[in-house]
């Protein structure tokens, strides 16, 4: 059975669950969003209308909260895009001077902060130390090797794994091809 | 220097962790394959991204 029949056994049921999701749904948009209430309203009621169309497709209930995080992620993003996109139609003609910068807004950079820490969290705690060390503290691969006591082959393979797999996440993807 | 060569040494190239030799060798490929030209602007705008998050992270640290 999937997780919406389980859950909406009646019509107050399904409002009590959508009323519960408000909040919830309302602080993922904010960790993303900046730019003013107006916007995280809108965003929070696009969620809440995406969840309504696809909850069907949530067989887990376990998996609530992640399939939450995604949707969220993936909504503001498609708007973050949109907007970028009406702003760069709208000052067609003035001269840009986006080369400097990967990426435009304080909106994107917040969300491309939150996606890589994410990332990174999905790597082992010693490829993150060697992820951290190469990018944030820009050490060659001979000096990560010496601390890691591992030899500079394995450094160069696992940072390069590690790479693979920041590159792999479609919102990683999108921005950097996207800047492109 | 073929293309799976290439890739695997892209990192440290545009890291300048490269030997002269390799890098040379690197640029030359570079130069007639598009492909991996393509790849090696997608790594350095990857490389830059986590710089810079990085440093965002150090800055709210």
């Amino acid at each position: 059975m999937q997780y919406a029949e389980r859950c909406f056994a009646t019509e107050y049921a399904e409002q009590q669950f959508f009323a519960s999701l408000r909040p919830r749904i309302e602080r993922m948009v904010r960790r993303y969003v900046h730019s003013g209430d107006d916007d995280v309203e809108d965003l929070t009621q696009e969620c809440l209308i995406r969840v309504y169309n696809s909850l069907e497709q949530l067989r887990d209930s376990d998996k609530l909260d992640p399939w939450l995080q995604a949707l969220v992620r993936n909504t503001v993003f498609t708007w973050l895009r949109e907007r970028r996109r009406e702003l760069e139609m709208c000052s067609l003609g003035l001269e840009a001077d986006t080369e400097s910068e990967p990426y435009a807004s304080h909106e994107d950079e917040t969300l491309l902060y939150i996606v890589l820490q994410e990332v990174l969290q999905t790597l082992s705690e010693e490829d993150r130390q060697m992820v951290e060390m190469r990018y944030g503290d820009g050490m060659r691969y001979q000096e990560i090797a010496k601390v890691m006591q591992l030899n500079e082959e394995t450094v160069r393979k696992r940072i390069n794994r590690a790479l693979a797999k920041l590159r792999a996440h479609p919102i990683v993807r999108a921005i950097t091809e996207e800047a492109g | 220097m073929n293309c799976r060569r290439a890739r695997a040494w892209m990192e440290a190239y545009l890291m300048n962790d490269l030997h002269p030799e390799l890098a040379e060798q690197l640029e030359r490929h570079l130069e007639t394959c598009r492909s991996c030209q393509a790849a090696c602007e997608e790594l350095r705008r990857l490389i830059e991204l986590l710089r810079h998050a990085f440093a965002l992270k150090r800055q709210s640290a």
